[in-house]
């Protein structure tokens, strides 16, 4: 035995009465109070371990979703158009397949009463002019107006071309009474026709897609339109 | 948690810090440097430790899970910020080495150990202490045996260096041939350690 370890077995405290009961006691209870907190750890781990998979599944199904991968069946995903092209041609296919369906409303000569601005020689069948602005005339279905000079949807518009717009813009080409038009298509809208008249006015048509009308129905309204000098160009 | 499995636990649990906390207290005192307090605290973290691990230690080996989750206690408490930094004290703690006789050999003991870094305080308690071999010793402290080795016999040496005579011998200075051979065979592993070390 070496003289340190005679040394400290000869200073170390004996306790051989051993603790008391409350001693012992007191350790079962820390002991117990650990045990929760160490179960409570481990739940809460689990919990936010399974949270973190499922957050990391749903990240990786919209990462595969968006981006594809390198397997035969991503492949062949990529070989399709992307979801916003696909819907966009759907409800091109499906404008196309209702207009197909639906009949278009004939034009028939207008003998009403022509308000300021602009004056017509035809309307759609069963519509008639609902109001009218320097810079607009409104034209829809009888019996169901609402009189709104501003409020244009689901009414063939009569309007005037802005100052600050130059060109006819992209589309189909037609003629107005011989000048140059332009027809816009804006799918589930329906159609915008723009020219100038043949004294430089400039004139856009709008014709809602209910009227399910062609290129050249718009460009036959549009031949009997007329600005009157109440009619100002618009601005803005 | 089942009730009679708790209770069987809770009961075998009570047995043991019957008949081993005395043990596990005075290994405590020691690596606290005399210090019953921190001792105290000691013992209590390594008990709820055991008692939060009981059905996974093995029966054979709960005193050296014990004695595994005291060191612990005692490295995390020495890692703490509060425990690094220094400690304002009225008195200054440092005393010189005397020919005196020592009144107080507990006191000195504690003292002298208190001057080792806590690992190496370890390694000489649990080697001259607890009587663990070399091999419970680097279990224990989780490192080599060669570490085990040097860091006792530098232990040893600063011990030797710290104690007055009467305390380390008192019954009388060792015979010339008790005290160089065993400082040799102190400075021979120091040697062999360095060796390896530079190696």
């Amino acid at each position: 035995m070496s003289d340190i370890t005679d040394l400290f077995h000869r200073i170390a405290p004996v306790d051989d009465a051993g603790p008391s009961p409350d001693v012992v006691e007191a350790d079962l209870a820390r002991g117990r109070q650990a045990l929760i907190r160490d179960h409570r750890r481990r739940t809460i781990r689990r919990s936010m371990a399974a949270t973190s998979t499922i957050a990391a599944a749903a990240v990786l199904a919209v990462i595969i979703a968006q981006v594809g991968g390198s397997t035969p069946r991503h492949a062949a995903a990529l070989s399709q158009p992307p979801t916003a092209v696909k819907a966009h041609q759907q409800t091109k296919q499906h404008v196309a397949a209702t207009h197909a369906a639906i009949k278009p409303i004939k034009l028939v000569a207008y003998t009403g009463k022509q308000l300021a601005g602009f004056t017509v020689e035809k309307v759609p069948a069963g519509w008639a002019l609902s109001t009218s602005t320097q810079y607009a005339l409104l034209i829809d279905a009888n019996g169901d107006t609402n009189n709104n000079p501003d409020a244009f949807e689901g009414k063939l518009a009569v309007l005037t071309q802005s100052t600050d717009v130059h060109g006819l813009g992209k589309g189909d080409h037609v003629t107005v009474n011989g000048q140059p038009g332009v027809i816009s298509d804006h799918g589930k809208s329906g159609l915008s026709l723009t020219y100038n008249d043949a004294g430089g006015f400039g004139v856009v048509i709008q014709a809602p897609a209910s009227l399910n009308w062609t290129d050249q129905q718009l460009a036959d309204f549009a031949d009997g339109v007329h600005a009157t000098g109440n009619a100002l160009p618009g601005h803005g | 948690m089942p009730g009679d499995v708790r209770s069987a636990r809770d009961e075998e649990f009570r047995a043991y810090v019957l008949t081993r906390r005395g043990a596990l207290m005075r290994t405590a005192t020691f690596l606290a440097s005399g210090d019953r307090f921190a001792a105290e605290d000691l013992v209590q973290t390594a008990l709820m430790r055991l008692y939060v691990a009981w059905p996974r230690v093995n029966s054979e080996t709960i005193d050296a899970y014990a004695r595994k989750s005291l060191l612990n206690a005692l490295i995390d408490d020495r890692r703490r910020a509060f425990t690094r930094h220094e400690r304002a004290h009225a008195e200054v703690p440092e005393r010189g080495i005397s020919d005196e006789i020592s009144t107080d050999p507990e006191a000195e003991v504690f003292q002298a150990l208190a001057a080792l870094p806590p690992r190496m305080r370890a390694a000489v308690v649990l080697r001259h202490l607890c009587d663990l071999s070399v091999t419970e010793t680097a279990d224990a402290l989780n490192c080599s045996e060669g570490t085990v080795k040097s860091q006792t016999a530098r232990a040893l040496i600063q011990l030797r260096d710290a104690l007055t005579p009467n305390v380390l011998h008192p019954s009388g200075l060792p015979t010339d041939a008790e005290a160089p051979v065993d400082r040799r065979h102190a400075d021979d592993i120091l040697r062999t350690a360095n060796q390896r070390g530079s190696a």
